[in-house]
């Protein structure tokens, strides 16, 4: 008992993780048992099952693959952009005043509503969906790097000025380093975002991706499909926050974890 | 070489952003001589930390000018470095690399004779086995070891130091005073330091000069100075000597700091 109660207290964060996740499994797996239509619900069992036979018969690679390169294309673009915006926002105080409102105006647009203008635009092809996948994440990562810079105390300034550090170093040695954590911050905002750029992109007229079959299923009344789609967006989510949160501990090694969102 | 310092008829205002206008130094005339250690004590708001940075160049004057060997100031220099009242280490340094800070520009020193420097200061703040530690792994009393360390490390032969002790708990803050003496050495190396601090026993116990401060506009009331032989013992507090001269300090500065209260 005592064993046992240590590996609890060592490994809590994991072990209740754990519970926590067989907690909603089993509540889904009662709803589906209540509903019992595969019209309206799937369980956790046949998602599972689902999702593996669309891995084991290859059908759903293609889609892994255009929505990876819809994703990972507007997103890259996203990030450099965002950074290097929100660096400008940062230390321009005559670009911030010129363009602080649209980039507030951007940021309360709802960027859904931009999607069929860009496919006016840029046609149905792949071009349109990296464009959209580009403007929903690279608000909150221009955000977040913006707020990053600000918060660098103007004392750090002071500091590297009273040590005779040239203004151009004072970029590298002061403000990126000093706005890091908010500019990982950002670039998580911008993945969850970006996943919603690439299913609001394919929904307006796609021939492949996650997004089209998710859509397709709900054309087909198969839930199944859908359900098991819907699970994948999420799992790639949850996936690549973490690969941010890996990189970040990496890079900067003097945070203890964050939270603030 | 050894510098000194002449600050002539010097003015500071400021205009706050609601338009008020600020008095903060009122005319203040000083000539620092090399190898000594001054105080500035006085109330919250007397111009004294303002007074720190106009020596440096951080801000400029708004009459009157300071002379570093007979040339006005216009800007910090490497001769001259500030330990600040917040320890402001970079948080994403360590101690090494915090200490490197003000040095990792000059061109003529070696990447060797930089990390020797480095180490040398790292010992005589005391913090060997701490380089590749992290500010935030660090006490309080320990970041503002590593705060002087990089002033130093650039050998400067004005040392400001602003308030540094102030936000260390007490006994630490004694420690550290003790400790200052060994660690500066401005008797041999030919500084001048100037501390700022509100602090009058611990002005008394390190300084050469004290120098007193009115409140706003800040002038110098007082130039007071401290008899007592160097390097000093924490012992020396308890002199009759010492506690007239910390009574004296403290008459002088009663009205001024309850101005400074009522403001």
């Amino acid at each position: 008992m005592e064993a046992l109660k240590s590996i609890y207290e060592t490994q809590r964060k994991w072990i209740n993780a754990v519970l926590g996740l067989a907690i909603v499994t089993a509540f889904w797996a009662f709803a589906n048992w209540q509903v019992n239509s595969e019209l309206f619900f799937v369980g956790p069992w046949r998602v599972t099952t689902y999702t593996y036979g669309l891995f084991a018969s290859g059908e759903i690679l293609d889609d892994l693959r255009i929505s990876g390169i819809e994703f990972f294309w507007g997103y890259g673009v996203a990030a450099a952009a965002g950074i290097g915006f929100g660096m400008v926002f940062g230390i321009s105080r005559i670009f911030r005043e010129f363009f602080d409102p649209w980039l507030s105006a951007l940021y309360a647009t709802p960027s859904v509503a931009l999607a069929p203008l860009i496919i006016i635009w840029f046609g149905v092809d792949l071009t349109a969906k990296i464009v959209i996948v580009l403007i929903t994440a690279v608000v909150p990562i221009v955000l977040n790097t913006y707020t990053g810079v600000m918060s660098v105390g103007k004392e750090f300034q002071t500091l590297a000025n009273s040590f005779c550090i040239p203004r151009n170093q004072i970029l590298y040695k002061i403000l990126i380093p000093g706005s890091l954590p908010y500019i990982v911050t950002g670039l998580r905002l911008g993945i969850s975002r970006g996943i919603v750029g690439v299913v609001v992109g394919e929904y307006f007229g796609a021939h492949a991706g996650l997004g089209y079959q998710l859509f397709k299923g709900l054309d087909t009344y198969n839930m199944p499909l859908m359900m098991s789609c819907a699970a994948m967006l999420a799992g790639t989510g949850v996936l690549f926050n973490q690969v941010i949160l890996v990189v970040e501990r990496w890079m900067a090694p003097w945070r203890d974890t964050q939270l603030q969102e | 070489m050894s510098s000194s310092i002449q600050i002539e008829q010097i003015h500071k205002t400021f205009v706050k952003p609601t338009g008020e206008t600020v008095h903060a130094v009122g005319g203040i005339d000083m000539d620092l001589r090399p190898g000594t250690f001054y105080s500035f004590v006085g109330p919250s708001g007397c111009g004294k930390t303002t007074l720190l940075h106009m020596i440096h160049g951080l801000l400029p004057p708004t009459i009157g000018r300071v002379l570093l060997d007979g040339e006005e100031v216009t800007g910090p220099t490497p001769n001259k470095a500030v330990v600040f009242q917040q320890a402001l280490l970079l948080p994403w340094r360590n101690v090494t690399d915090n200490i490197k800070f003000g040095i990792e520009n000059d061109r003529g020193k070696s990447a060797a004779e930089k990390r020797e420097i480095c180490d040398k200061y790292t010992q005589i703040v005391g913090l060997r086995g701490f380089e590749s530690h992290y500010p935030h792994e660090l006490s309080g009393g320990m970041q503002q070891r590593v705060n002087l360390a990089r002033a130093l490390a650039v050998d400067p032969e004005i040392l400001l130091m602003d308030e540094p002790f102030a936000s260390l708990d007490a006994q630490t803050r004694l420690l550290m005073q003790e400790e200052l003496q060994r660690m500066v050495d401005w008797k041999n190396s030919g500084k001048i330091v100037v501390f700022v601090t509100h602090d009058i026993e611990e002005a008394v116990f390190l300084s050469d000069v004290v120098f007193c401060f009115s409140f706003r506009p800040g002038r110098i009331m007082k130039e007071i100075k401290v008899p007592f032989p160097t390097p000093r013992t924490l012992r020396v507090k308890e002199e009759p000597e010492f506690l007239q001269i910390k009574h004296d300090i403290w008459e002088l500065l009663a009205d001024e700091a309850r101005k400074a209260m009522e403001e």
